[in-house]
């Protein structure tokens, strides 16, 4: 049995995208996985790609997509949900990597480690054209593209975000007080980084495109123009001076060069550069990430409410309904309101179809 | 604050490494004994950091350099205060437990603690329980035990466990931390304390110590 999701409800899915881009969806977007059709074929004998198996290069890219479209064809997608695959199993941050940055997985998480111990000045960033990692990227997303022709939008890798970047050349401590010993260095790291990661970005379109059906990356949300969830998780630890002096001008610039940008708040540390981050005009949207630990995402009412009155839309990271629902009640409206993706099982599904209707959304 | 000791406190402050090791050669060169330069201008400068942190005024760069330069000052000191049988407030032996690799938040307390007086095993990342275990068999006083996951937060639960099998639970107090680490977990696996962040370990700990 094949993956279960036609052309037309392909174009559905971009028709309602469009109206949410558009600010004319009244509507929360909100896609549920349901796992559990039965398959009248064997479980193919590669694992499934993800954080622990993406150094295992013994399985071909073929191979690796056929175990996710048998996997993928277990799925009922209900709701706003589309056959996306998430290609943030080579680690947040993979284009560290692909400037040589040490991958390490050994872990069963992907880290990623500096090269070699060097001074600031040393150390260049520049996008290796032949490196394992972003050929072997590359390869997967063809062999998706030969076997899915746009069944099933694959997501860009999760690239990482700026300072991010490097820190795995430098190592977080390291930079962290760089910050204040060698700033400018620092900068032009920065927009060295900026420059791979686009570079990175547009090698890795170059093969999903045109047959991807669309953008999106770790978070799901799907654009018909390219798109990005930017970040800079290393911005939790400094102040919004220095947000404003290393990490903004970078955040501004990648905003200006993509057309659709969400920015991955992580955090409560994150919580003090939020103006700062919503002062970009040309940002979309806000995930705001609680961490773990935290009350989900109906227990921050200022946030979404900030969010919302600078006119972004919003990402929901966890939760439930009811989640959507406290956060609909919280800013005023449902529009502009997208849920990461809810995962439920078999025995929920009657429930949650009825959920859905009662948004407006049926299958 | 004695005029040879507040260039030190100073310097430490700003993050200043050569002016706190200038401070601390220009007040030994003064006659200030080491356990006064300890005890009345690296210690309260690096309290002083820790309030400024939690006042939201100092972030980690600056945290971490002030740490630099309060180590610096340290350094030299060490072998004086030995010499003048000087003792460290307690001994702790601090790591990211098993699976778990991150650093940055483990440091910053061992940091902290060192700059309270405390002398720091400094384990390193994803280390075993039997790691932490050999560490209070060692002399720990406190064992502090970091994550940032909550996948590897069960491993805090193990280390307790196997300290408690180990017969030390009555040797050693145990302090979590880390962000996905609350009070109410502390308290589930045993833990003897929670903190939210490094100035607040060190606060914890010495309150152990007292």
């Amino acid at each position: 049995m094949p993956i279960d999701f036609s052309p037309e409800r392909w174009q559905k899915i971009k028709d309602t995208y469009s109206a949410w881009w558009s600010g004319e969806l009244d509507r929360p977007i909100i896609p549920v996985i349901v796992p559990g059709r039965a398959l009248d074929r064997p479980e193919p004998p590669a694992p499934l790609l993800s954080q622990v198996t993406c150094a295992d290069f013994s399985w071909s890219p073929e191979q690796l997509v056929d175990r996710i479209d048998y996997e993928y064809s277990r799925y009922t997608l209900l709701g706003d949900a589309y056959p996306w695959f998430n290609l943030d199993c080579f680690g947040p941050g993979v284009v560290a990597a692909m400037m040589g940055a040490k991958l390490d997985n050994s872990s069963g998480r992907v880290w990623f480690w500096p090269p070699d111990d060097r001074p600031i000045q040393d150390i260049h960033l520049i996008l290796e054209p032949d490196n394992i990692w972003l050929q072997r990227i590359k390869n997967f997303c063809a062999a998706a593209m030969e076997r899915w022709q746009g069944q099933v939008l694959v997501s860009m890798t999760d690239l990482g975000g700026n300072l991010d970047i490097p820190a795995s050349f430098r190592t977080t401590e390291k930079l962290l007080m760089d910050l204040i010993d060698y700033p400018e260095e620092v900068e032009r790291l920065t927009w060295e980084a900026h420059e791979c990661w686009h570079k990175a970005y547009a090698a890795i379109n170059e093969v999903l495109q045109p047959v991807n059906p669309g953008y999106s990356d770790w978070s799901g949300i799907y654009s018909d123009q390219p798109s990005y969830m930017l970040q800079c998780d290393f911005s939790y630890m400094i102040s919004p001076k220095m947000f404003g002096r290393f990490v903004l001008p970078e955040l501004q610039a990648t905003c200006k060069r993509l057309p659709r940008t969400f920015y991955h708040l992580d955090g409560i540390g994150q919580i003090p550069h939020l103006d700062q981050i919503l002062s970009i005009p040309e940002l979309d949207g806000v995930q705001w990430i609680h961490g773990d630990g935290k009350p989900d995402c109906a227990h921050w009412p200022e946030i979404y409410q900030k969010i919302h009155a600078a006119g972004k839309r919003i990402q929901l990271h966890t939760g439930d309904f009811n989640a959507i629902d406290a956060v609909t009640e919280q800013i005023g409206t449902a529009n502009g309101i997208q849920y990461q993706m809810i995962y439920a099982s078999p025995e929920r599904e009657p429930e949650i179809r009825a959920k859905l209707a009662s948004y407006g959304i049926y299958n | 604050m004695d005029e040879n000791l507040k260039p030190v406190y100073e310097a430490i402050l700003e993050g200043d490494m050569g002016g706190a090791k200038n401070g601390v050669q220009a007040a030994l060169a003064a006659d200030v004994p080491a356990a006064d330069l300890l005890h009345k201008a690296l210690i309260p400068a690096m309290g002083e950091v820790g309030r400024l942190f939690e006042d939201g005024e100092y972030f980690v760069p600056e945290m971490l350099i002030a740490a630099r330069a309060m180590k610096a000052g340290l350094e030299i000191l060490k072998p004086l205060l030995v010499d003048s049988g000087v003792e460290p407030v307690g001994k702790v032996a601090i790591g990211t437990v098993k699976g778990d690799l991150h650093d940055i938040g483990k440091n910053l307390v061992a940091m902290m603690m060192e700059g309270a007086g405390f002398e720091i095993m400094d384990l390193g990342t994803d280390v075993s329980p039997e790691k932490f275990v050999e560490a209070a068999q060692n002399g720990a006083d406190i064992i502090g035990l970091s994550a940032l996951l909550t996948t590897t937060m069960p491993s805090m639960e193990t280390t307790v466990k196997a300290i408690v099998e180990a017969g030390l639970r009555d040797q050693v107090k145990i302090i979590i931390g880390g962000a996905p680490v609350t009070v109410e977990y502390a308290q589930r696996i045993g833990a003897d304390g929670y903190a939210s962040d490094a100035s607040q370990a060190a606060s914890l700990a010495k309150g152990f110590m007292a």
